[in-house]
């Protein structure tokens, strides 16, 4: 007995996720692969075609890791790559929407391993701490509540559902909660990441407090808040800052796995995360670093979270009933979907049909022009039309989101005049759809019939199913594990696994999941740099075609690194790490020349450059606030051979 | 009227294509693919991965052509490759058996061409037919005859539920029209004749007119075979003549064949004749020298020339053979039963004849021609069926049990004998009769573990049919079992289920306790299948509007699509051509220059032409290793002989087709020569022996003049070094 409660208590704690906290969850890692996406088109030339600085030839000939996949080393010309984000968005929305999920999570791993993998050269850890938490979460079914599937699923066991049973309600969903290995390894994961974090940060500025003064002085990630806390906030803040940073890090590992109090401080733990990362974004350009973090933050509500939103969610208020036209049968088909999209059952689908429930002074003859929604608490808020359809949109969770719009003075208009053009040729729609139409029964059509029950069969490789999911999920975690042991130097040598297989290094390699978590580690970085380009050309201009793409500042001479300099994170990086590859410096020269055809103009043919990476000491607190110990190192020269 | 009797003309004429033909080119075409796969499987690491000679970074970054595709881009070690072959070869297969036919032809256009794109440095005529064949094919429906697709769609349209149901053989044809109309089929004949047009319009050189062509063509030991190594002494100038001028009247007379605007049996000899010229041409072809898949990619159209009548004649001619089996199974197992309806489909010839135990009573009228005193029922008796399935040859009286009754019904498929041999195998026969025995020992569980019935346990329930509309409901069947007999408890154990089939259903219980003796009716058939409803499904509903609608606008993209192509293909080969005339020669838009480009629309037809080649032409490396030895890396790697030197080109040297195009192109392909530096700098890491150093190199390219009729030695040989290691100043 006390076996079987320990193991209820641990499976509770540590194995089980609230099948409404995977469909969040996906909702908002798919929102982040989708920003993720956006915010590589603006670099989509420089980095993801042969006409940028990374071109595809070139990192093949010298890849950054051994183990590389990516199908956009496939595409060499810009539209080819614009198809291949295209593809990418496609994997990303269904993915949101929860169609087809498994495979469409399938696929978005794979287009997003494939987005990064492509300038991994020119990626950080963002693009890591996704790839972890999608390899996770595929082994859960993110789509069983809040996505198109769930809907689907639903009108499909009820497919013979009558006017009187949407009446009477639609069944409550599902809420069993998932039990696998992967939930647990989902928690470990994020445990990880912010205990190595904390431990590696055993430097002199994370000891002395100044890691985020120092974080501040770098002007190739610092954003306009950044700028102004470190101009105007006194010292003090961001040694608080950098404390509570620490204790952060140093606390979630605790929260997120403490098996008592759980409830509580996982909550406390998001929040934490939230204010935590939404400070750093705020205040630094990490790329996607921030938002992927906090896509891990969904994961850890519980059944009593949601029930706890539920019960402040004000379900009386917005709670409206519905009459529609029955024998309309694209009207009932649409009452059917919005009633299982009512997931704070909100709404009351009545028919025309039934006339008890019709109040008296409503005239029965505008039920076959338009739909009539009222508000039980007061039956004489009515509203029709395209305002009834906002108002069933505002029932649904975010309504308002939905609804505003065909509130909007000429958008109402609009959609009004939209409404009575459907209302008029809903017959016509409804046996166009092969939906039953106003006295014509539906339309027969080509259905299936209802699955038989499944065979012995079947029945028994479901019942098998979770446990070869299972036995890929141990799989996964001891790779994982082993990346994770040899990956971090804080882990003692007699628990590395240093003799991998091969197979266990390219299983970590292709899909970029390395395991290593030293952000800012040990130190805050002490100096700031940046590579200027002086081009000379024909006519003698001095140019800096380098920062002209991807800085604020690109004016020269530049004696010093410039305030704010404005990069995005992949040009921030691709500036850290380009003056020490030179695998890679024959890209750069090749793009540096085809200036003129980026301008358009012909004067801009360049008759010769220079390189330069210049590096600075960080000013130190108390000290004068002017960078100190400026160094210029030309890495480039063309042509090769003029002095 | 004059428009519709021409589009009527046209369509009998070029458009209209018989549904076996398409299944049976998709077999064949998946055989090619799969050849085509295993001959770049055997240089994948030399020409496919980035350690051989054409690393995927050379070819992006000095690419042959502007628009390229290949998924082998993004796959750069050999292991990497290897994967990537395997999953091709995977969906070729499962074209081949017609599986989700439409995504697999999808999926293996894909895979061809990304397997001809890698190495467009290296390909040839034969790759752009086999190509294009697969891109004209992925517009037609070749799954609906000959495929796992079709025997599916048959079951679950038709399920019949006793033996005499299985005889109604023309009921269980559910794949439709046989008549497929579609401009792809236009396509396709307009494809191979422009291929045939063009290579014999080119042929106007000396070689051609007098008749050498051939002589000189067995003369390039870099392709030819060995047959041609032992004509080419006994070559005289009638027989050169007689094989060129034969080639050459095939090539011009193929194109006539194919576009010959006549119909109905005229049409029908046209094709035949064509089919029999491609093959009988290309199998010369193939024989004398190696091009690779050409041969094979140009025989791969013939099959979709095949027209109804070649079929009904074919047909006719099967059923001549007075081959015709009684194949007698147990009624009362259901995993039994699926697989004889499943045969039953399979028998497209109609040879067998099925039935149940429960038929044993009921006379059966003797196959014609069979002896008049054979008693196909002799010897067989419930007993023994329900140990082994029994087959009876009608005609000898000969019968056969166990693995030896599956080969005989296998054998009496069509090809039966290739699936029949493995079964009358010696070691393979004792196997296959001991798998049958552990089969029939359980197929009562087996049948049961499926949901099927099993000796007096009737299937489990089918549930009540789900359309709301009030449509006629299907007449159930008269053998029937009531509803109220159906269990619903499929997980329980036998013995449960036993007794809970007793006691719920005594009336099932009864049908079961005698086999009934006589049972001409199907009321009286037991109970041995899936499902308790009619042998055919409810007729088919109506679609609604708008799923017609969207079918309709699906064919239209298609056929647009296909005419889209059809525009580029003519484009192209007018561009391209130099025996067009100038005047229609135009300047091609961007979009027809990317769909020639990506799908390799090629339209460049001129295979030895104008002239076969009067020279031979090879590539060796004098390369000198750390301690002095001089090795050719190469041709160890290529050839049949490991260092041939550069004063002479051996006979046969056995290249394949990659390797000789890459000869004949990387002299003049500076952009590539790095890439051939690091290979052959390499060569001690692929022997593993440290002394295999290579410290220097020279890369020649060996010429010489072919002998002339009469003669065996090639003259004049003459090499320059096009390639030097380190570079020479």
């Amino acid at each position: 007995m006390k076996r079987s409660a320990f193991y209820k208590a641990f499976s509770e704690t540590y194995l089980e996720l609230d099948p409404r906290t995977l469909g969040f969850g996906r909702i908002f890692f798919a929102l982040v692969l989708i920003g993720d996406l956006l915010r590589r088109i603006p670099r989509l030339r420089e980095f993801y075609t042969n006409a940028g600085i990374l071109p595809n030839h070139t990192v093949l000939w010298r890849p950054p890791v051994a183990r590389l996949f990516s199908f956009f080393f496939m595409s060499s010309l810009p539209e080819e790559a614009v198809l291949w984000f295209l593809v990418c968005f496609i994997c990303f929305f269904f993915f949101l929407i929860g169609w087809r999920t498994r495979v469409f999570h399938v696929l978005s791993f794979i287009c997003t391993t494939s987005l990064h993998n492509r300038m991994l050269f020119a990626e950080n850890w963002g693009g890591v701490a996704i790839g972890a938490l999608m390899v996770w979460t595929m082994f859960m079914p993110t789509g069983r509540r809040f996505s198109v599937d769930a809907v689907l699923a639903s009108m499909r066991a009820r497919r013979h559902e009558t006017p009187e049973d949407l009446a009477a309600g639609i069944p409550p969903a599902d809420n069993t909660r998932f039990r696998s290995f992967a939930v647990l390894c989902l928690l470990l994961q994020i445990s990880i990441i912010y205990w190595f974090n904390y431990v590696h940060k055993s430097g002199q500025t994370w000891h002395d407090g100044t890691a985020v003064y120092y974080v501040l002085h770098q002007e190739r990630i610092i954003t306009w808040l950044g700028l102004q806390i470190r101009l105007h906030l006194p010292y003090w803040v961001t040694k608080l800052l950098t404390e509570g940073t620490l204790v952060v890090e140093a606390a979630v590992p605790l929260l997120v796995l403490t098996p008592v109090f759980w409830r509580v401080t996982r909550p406390l733990a998001i929040v934490l995360l939230v204010g935590l990362h939404g400070s750093i974004a705020a205040m630094v350009n990490l790329g996607i670093f921030s938002a992927a973090m906090i896509a891990y933050d969904p994961w850890l509500l519980d059944t009593v979270h949601w029930r706890l939103l539920e019960r402040l969610v004000p379900k009386k208020r917005r709670a409206r009933v519905v009459f529609y036209d029955v024998d309309c049968g694209v009207c009932f088909w649409l009452a059917r979907v919005f009633a299982r999209l009512d997931v704070h059952r909100r709404l009351k689908f009545v028919s025309n049909r039934d006339t008890a429930a019709l109040p008296a002074d409503l005239d029965r003859d505008v039920l076959d022009k338009t739909m009539v929604v009222i508000d039980p608490g007061m039956p004489s808020r009515r509203w029709g039309r395209a305002d009834a359809v906002a108002e069933v949109f505002a029932a649904l969770p975010f309504g308002r989101l939905w609804s505003w719009p065909l509130r909007l003075p000429g958008i109402n208009a609009i959609a009004n005049a939209l409404y009575d053009r459907f209302a008029r040729n809903r017959t016509r729609i409804s046996t166009w759809l092969g939906l039953a139409a106003c006295g014509v029964p539906n339309a027969p059509r080509l259905v299936e019939e209802a699955p038989p029950p499944p065979t012995p069969f079947r029945s028994w490789l479901r019942v098998r199913r979770p446990l070869v999911r299972e036995m890929a999920v141990a799989f996964v975690f001891v790779i994982l594990a082993a990346e994770v042991s040899v990956a971090n130097p804080s882990v003692p040598r007699a628990l590395r696994f240093e003799r991998r297989p091969d197979w266990m290094v390219a299983a970590v390699m292709y899909p970029h999941v390395f395991e290593s978590w030293s952000l800012f580690s040990p130190d805050a970085p002490l100096s700031d740099e940046t590579v200027v380009v002086d081009a000379v050309t024909r006519d003698g201009r001095h140019v800096d075609p380098y920062n002209e793409v991807g800085s604020r500042v690109w004016s020269l001479p530049v004696d010093s690194v410039p305030v704010r300099l404005g990069h995005d994170s992949f040009w921030c990086d691709y500036t850290l790490r380009i003056p020490d590859a030179p695998q890679y410096h024959q890209a750069l020269i090749e793009w540096i020349l085809r200036y003129p055809e980026r301008t358009g103009r012909d004067q801009d043919t360049l008759v010769r450059f220079d390189a330069y990476v210049i590096w600075q000491d960080s000013p130190k607190p108390g000290a004068p606030p002017e960078p100190t110990n400026i160094r210029k190192r030309r890495f480039l020269h063309w042509p090769e051979g003029t002095p | 009227m004059k428009l519709a009797r021409f589009r009527r003309w046209f369509v009998d004429c070029y458009m209209t294509a018989d549904a076996r033909s398409l299944g049976f080119g998709r077999i064949i075409l998946s055989l090619i693919l799969l050849f085509d796969l295993w001959h770049r499987a055997r240089v994948l690491t030399l020409f496919y991965s980035n350690a051989g000679l054409v690393p995927n970074h050379m070819m992006l970054w000095r690419p042959p052509t502007q628009w390229m595709f290949s998924f082998f881009f993004i796959l750069s070690s050999p292991d990497e490759v290897a994967v990537g072959m395997a999953i091709c070869g995977l969906i070729y297969l499962l074209l081949m058996i017609g599986w989700r036919t439409r995504l697999m032809q999808f999926l293996a256009l894909i895979c061809v061409l990304s397997l001809h794109g890698r190495v467009t440095l290296l390909e040839n005529g034969g790759d752009w037919m086999l190509g294009e064949l697969a891109l004209w094919t992925a517009f037609l429906p070749l799954g609906r005859r000959f495929s796992v697709d079709a025997v599916r769609a048959s079951l679950r349209a038709r399920r019949e539920t006793t033996a005499a149901e299985l005889a109604d053989r023309k009921a269980m044809d559910v794949s439709g029209s046989m008549a497929v109309i579609s401009l792809a089929v236009f396509a396709l004949a307009l494809q191979i004749a422009n291929s045939y047009i063009f290579n014999a319009a080119h042929k106007g050189g000396p070689t051609w007119r007098e008749g050498t062509a051939v002589h000189y063509v067995m003369h390039q030991d870099r392709m030819c075979t060995w047959l041609a190594v032992w004509m080419r002494p006994h070559m005289t100038l009638w027989l050169s003549r007689l094989l060129s001028w034969s080639a050459l009247a095939t090539e011009a007379i193929l194109p006539v064949m194919l576009l010959a605007p006549v119909r109905g049996s005229a049409k029908t000899s046209a094709r035949r004749i064509a089919i029999i010229c491609v093959i009988g041409l290309h199998t010369g072809f193939q024989l004398f020298i190696n091009l690779g898949v050409f041969s094979l990619s140009m025989i791969g159209y013939t099959p979709f020339l095949l027209t109804g009548a070649d079929w009904d004649a074919m047909g006719r001619f099967a059923q001549r053979r007075k081959r015709r089996l009684v194949a007698y199974f147990d009624a009362s197992c259901g995993v039994c039963f699926q697989i004889v309806r499943l045969w039953s489909r399979l028998d497209v010839l109609g040879r067998i004849t099925f039935r149940s135990s429960a038929d044993l009573a009921a006379p059966i009228a003797p196959a014609a021609g069979a002896a008049p005193d054979v008693e196909p029922k002799m010897g067989v008796t419930p007993e023994l069926l329900s140990r082994t399935i029994v087959v009876v040859d009608e005609v000898t009286g000969a019968k056969y049990t166990r693995a030896d009754a599956v080969a005989q019904i296998l054998r009496a498929f069509p090809v039966g004998w290739l699936w029949s041999l493995p079964l009358r195998l010696p070691g393979l026969h004792a196997l296959a009769n001991w798998g049958y025995d552990v089969f029939s020992r359980r197929r009562e569980r087996i049948s049961v573990g499926l949901g099927l019935a099993a000796c007096s346990l009737p299937a489990r329930p089918e549930p009540p049919a789900a359309s709301p509309s009030p449509g006629p409901e299907p007449a159930p069947a008269a053998d029937a079992p009531p509803a109220e007999a159906q269990i619903t408890a499929p997980s329980q154990p036998i013995a449960a289920m036993v007794a809970q089939a007793a006691a719920v259903a005594p009336a099932v219980a009864i049908e079961f306790a005698d086999p009934p003796v006589a049972a001409p009716e199907p009321a009286v058939a037991p109970v041995a299948v899936v499902a308790p409803v009619a042998a055919v499904a409810p007729a088919p509903l109506e679609p609604a509007p708008f799923r017609r609608q969207w079918r309709w606008l699906v064919t239209v993209l298609r056929e647009g699509a296909v005419l889209a192509f059809i525009i580029t293909l003519v484009s192209e080969t007018l561009f391209i051509n130099a025996a067009i005339p100038k005047f229609l020669k135009h300047e091609q838009p961007l979009w027809i220059k990317r769909l020639v480009a990506y799908p390799r629309l090629i339209q460049a037809w001129s295979m030895f032409a104008s002239d076969a080649p009067t020279g031979d032409q090879t590539m060796v490396v004098d390369a000198v290793t750390v301690d002095g030895r001089h090795v050719d890396p190469y041709s160890e790697a290529t050839s049949r002989y490991p260092n041939p030197g550069r004063d002479e080109i051996p006979d046969r040297l056995d290249n394949d087709s990659f390797v000789f195009n890459y000869s004949g192109r990387i002299p003049t392909s500076g952009a590539y020569h790095q890439a051939l530096t690091e290979w052959i700098l390499a060569y001690h890491e692929r022997t593993g022996r440290p002394n295999d150093r290579i410290i220097r190199f020279d890369a020649y390219e060996v010429d010489d003049d072919s002998p002339p009729i009469g003669q065996l030695k090639p003259r004049n040989i003459r090499s320059h070094i096009f390639l030097s290691y380190p570079p020479k100043r």
